[in-house]
């Protein structure tokens, strides 16, 4: 095995040291799964081995969670997956990690992490598929899961322990917005079991090891009742159904994975743990498969990644002035059609660069407005940005694809679109230009394709290439 | 397909909804068996020869639940072989009931049918039957859920009735059912509630508030602010963009009171009718319903009246009587401003807001008063409708016979 060891002590207690080589941090490739394959065998087959301790031999934390751009590529071969075999063999593919979690969790042995600094994404979560877990003081302990900021879900069965651990109304945040999650309240939660320094730390866990041998996960012992209940109890009525409904910021049902992660609690919190886990690697395999999620992760995991390394960056300045442009111009259009000037404020909030709130123009009678027209408007205000953003593509006002994408967002421009050039590629190329093509028939010259788009369509360069 | 006449219809009175209510000591079985029952002795009614008891229940848990209706049509006393089904069109259950029966009728499967509705909101709390509509992401959030009271509101603030018009119209509704009850107009409907002795528990609405004026409003407080702000005027406002913040104005005072209650209607075919000498009071001539936009959820009433006229080949001027149970103020105010209907015309007895709104029940006991006011007022067509949960709208047009 290149990444991981496994060093069986006299007492029986394996100590597995996770550390993929030519890395400066863990990160979970295939190739690390199929080794765990190895690490779970000895854990379970070998007699004299009577539990284990995962840690990580890389000093700056535990595990950083799934090897990003491996998983990129994966996502584009399982979306283009189709049939019932296909689909069967991308959900088994996709959800690998948090089966052989599982089968660690079940492994009949006791399992204690010792954790220290970097413990996110898929790292934390195989953290929590063991039955004990000690934390390194002062080591920069950062534990999360941040899926959700670059479109993907917690697919390593976060979504059922974490909640199965401390109650939905706890773990629902840090699911949900991959907000840091505090020692102080994984303490609190059995996240974190006990502190210890760095060098009595592995003691501790092989004592634990040692003195439990019938370990197993709260929720696979009998008479375990979630914390506070679940979704269909008065707890879940008071704070489950408004927590909804607050999740409405900003942009609505369009991020990928807001929405399945809400499920993934939902239906996993009314179900045994296996169950909840086959939930959760189907709305994991399903938010993967959507455009968003692709976008979202190539904008705010590569290009960030990209851009950090850089030294210098792009100067975005008449780049971003366009596109504010263009969307004040849509603006006025708007308000010259008679929309009422809240209804082009709140579009514009949500759909544009800059966040100036549109020139007060004199009343006008406000048209009536459905939920089709409503959409419509924020198409049109999307459209005109993301075409303003092919045009710069063209004349090299802005020349990488990725900062073109990150810019626009850090101004303002909606982030489940993964950027104006991430948003032609969700609605499919061909289908943009035909609605552009559309939009320019109906309301002008603004929305000319420009002549690089269906250029790059036709010679398969794509955009990003 | 013959036509389905409406018999009778009765209604038990209105109780205060709460622990302090006059039904609040029954039980909701005996509700709804007691209306079986009076509908069965006025008539003189045969009940082998009813066909199907339907009920509306919106709780349909606990004391409410197992088919609520098939338990109280024995123990009304009803013959052994009629069955009963409860159903749930949430608010519209009671109506929806008539047209299903209607629908029995029409279709020549039943002769007979005692079609209404039953809740016990005091002993049966709204709620209490859960459901995906409120916590399933898969609805809740992927169409943008609200409860109605922030749809009542959003009502308002998008077609600007303000917090005194609302009231305005609350005060009307408590001025309009005082007067009712005052000239005895629903007493052709009203089945005084009874005891195990026969005595009676109550007789009259008594959520009524009749003197009511705007300055005894303005001291609520709005009743869903608290609502909004944890999280549904979010949820709303991402839907409604247009609306930019949300006008709470609804409270207890102008939306319909929480109340105890169950009515009956007989329904059945004219040949039935003749079988045992009974006259028909009005003619079934037109049922509908429809879905609406769910986040906003109440504005289904205009939709239902275009949908049920335009089949009937009708106008909004051949109805003498609209009757738009009183969910909330505004969403009456949006029906009136939408159809244009001259206040005279709508609502002419009060409704929901006075007198409350037993959920299951009200569909049915709307459909009576409207009947007793086309007789009353020597009228010929009235069409009842509700707003229901989850954008849903259910309406009913009647003749004279």
């Amino acid at each position: 095995m290149k990444n991981f060891s496994v060093r069986a002590d006299s007492d029986g207690v394996a100590v597995v040291t996770f550390d993929v080589p030519e890395k400066g941090m863990n990160v979970i490739s295939d190739e690390v799964q199929r080794e765990f394959d190895e690490v779970l065998a000895v854990l379970r087959d070998s007699s004299d081995v009577r539990g284990a301790v995962i840690m990580s031999g890389k000093p700056g934390g535990f595990c950083a969670g799934a090897d990003l751009p491996e998983l990129l590529d994966n996502i584009d071969s399982w979306c283009a997956l189709d049939g019932e075999q296909e689909l069967a063999r991308g959900i088994a593919e996709s959800g690998s990690w948090s089966r052989r979690l599982r089968e660690l969790e079940t492994c009949g042995k006791p399992v204690a992490a010792v954790i220290h600094g970097v413990t996110v994404g898929g790292g934390l979560e195989l953290a929590l598929a063991c039955h004990y877990r000690v934390a390194i003081a002062d080591s920069k302990l950062r534990m999360a899961l941040p899926e959700v900021g670059v479109g993907l879900l917690p697919g390593g069965g976060a979504t059922q322990r974490l909640p199965r651990l401390v109650g939905i109304k706890t773990a629902a945040p840090w699911l949900l917005d991959g907000e840091l999650i505090s020692l102080e309240d994984a303490m609190a939660g059995s996240i974190v079991h006990a502190v210890m320094s760095a060098d009595t730390a592995l003691e501790d866990a092989r004592r634990w090891v040692l003195a439990n041998p019938e370990a197993q996960a709260p929720w696979d012992e009998k008479g375990y009742r979630l914390p506070g209940g679940g979704p269909h109890s008065a707890e879940g009525y008071r704070h489950f159904a408004p927590m909804i409904a607050a999740r409405h910021t900003g942009f609505g049902a369009e991020h990928p994975s807001v929405g399945n992660i809400l499920k993934c609690i939902y239906e996993g919190s009314q179900v045994p743990i296996d169950a909840g886990l086959r939930i959760e690697a189907r709305y994991f395999f399903n938010t993967l498969r959507r455009p968003q999620a692709k976008a979202m992760a190539r904008t705010f995991f590569i290009a960030r990644q990209a851009l950090n390394k850089r030294k210098e960056r792009e100067d975005l300045e008449s780049y971003l002035g366009v596109l504010q442009q263009v969307s004040e111009q849509e603006q006025q259009v708007l308000l010259e059609e008679g929309y009422s000037s809240v209804l082009v404020a709140n579009l514009c909030r949500v759909t544009s660069v800059g966040t100036g709130s549109p020139a007060a123009v004199p009343a006008v009678e406000t048209r009536g407005v459905d939920l089709e027209t409503i959409d419509l408007l924020k198409r049109r205000l999307l459209y005109v940005q993301a075409l303003a953003a092919a045009r710069c593509l063209d004349a090299g006002i802005v020349v990488d694809p990725l900062e073109a994408d990150l810019g626009a967002i850090e101004a303002g421009f909606p982030s489940w679109t993964g950027g104006p050039l991430g948003y032609i590629e969700i609605e499919g190329f061909e289908a943009f230009i035909a609605q552009a093509q559309h939009f320019e028939r109906e309301h002008g010259a603004r929305y000319a394709v420009p002549p690089g788009l269906p250029r790059r369509l036709e010679s398969g360069q794509g955009l990003y290439n | 397909m013959s036509s389905a006449y409406i018999f009778d219809a009765v209604r038990t009175p209105r109780g205060r909804g709460r622990p302090n209510g006059s039904l609040h000591e029954v039980t909701s079985l005996s509700l709804a068996s007691q209306v079986l029952q009076a509908i069965r002795d006025r008539n003189q009614l045969d009940t082998s020869l009813v066909d199907d008891v339907i009920l509306g229940c919106v709780m349909p848990v606990g004391e409410q639940g197992s088919d609520i209706a098939r338990i109280a049509a024995l123990v009304a006393g009803y013959d052994q072989r009629v069955p009963g089904v409860q159903i749930n069109r949430f608010c519209a259950s009671g109506l929806e009931a008539c047209n299903m029966a209607a629908g029995k009728v029409a279709s020549g499967e039943a002769r007979f049918v005692v079609a209404g509705g039953v809740e016990s909101m005091s002993r049966v709390a709204l709620g209490a039957d859960g459901g995906a509509m409120l916590v399933d992401p898969a609805f809740a959030f992927d169409h943008y859920y609200a409860p109605q009271g922030i749809g009542a509101d959003l009502i308002a603030t998008l077609h600007g009735f303000s917090r005194e018009d609302v009231d305005s119209y609350a005060v009307q509704s408590q001025q309009r059912a005082a007067r009712s009850w005052a000239e005895g107009r629903f007493d052709r409907s009203i089945v005084p509630v009874r005891d195990q002795a026969g005595l009676v528990l109550l007789d009259r609405d008594e959520h009524m508030r009749p003197q009511t004026t705007l300055d005894s409003l303005a001291n609520l407080a709005p009743a869903f602010v608290g609502q909004g702000e944890s999280g549904y005027d979010q949820a709303a406002l991402a839907r409604y963009p247009q609306a930019g913040k949300i006008n709470h104005v609804h409270h207890g005072g102008n939306s319909s009171g929480v109340v105890d209650g169950a009515a009956a209607v007989l329904i059945g075919s004219r040949e039935a009718g003749e079988s045992l000498g009974l006259k028909p009071r009005a003619r079934i001539i037109g049922m509908a319903s429809i879905g609406s936009e769910p986040t906003i959820m109440l504005t289904g009433p205009a939709l239902v009246t275009r949908k049920v006229l335009q089949k009937l080949g009708m106008t909004l001027s051949d109805i003498d009587l609209f009757e738009l149970n009183e969910a909330f103020a505004s969403v009456v105010l949006r029906y009136q401003q939408e159809l244009d209907l001259d206040s005279a015309r709508l609502n002419v007895n009060g409704g929901s807001i006075a007198m409350g709104h037993p959920l299951g029940a009200t569909g049915a006991m709307i459909l009576g008063t409207a009947l007793d006011e086309l007789e009353r007022s020597d009228k010929q067509t009235a069409l009842i409708n509700l707003c229901v949960g989850a954008g849903m709208g259910t309406a009913t047009v009647i003749e004279r016979v």
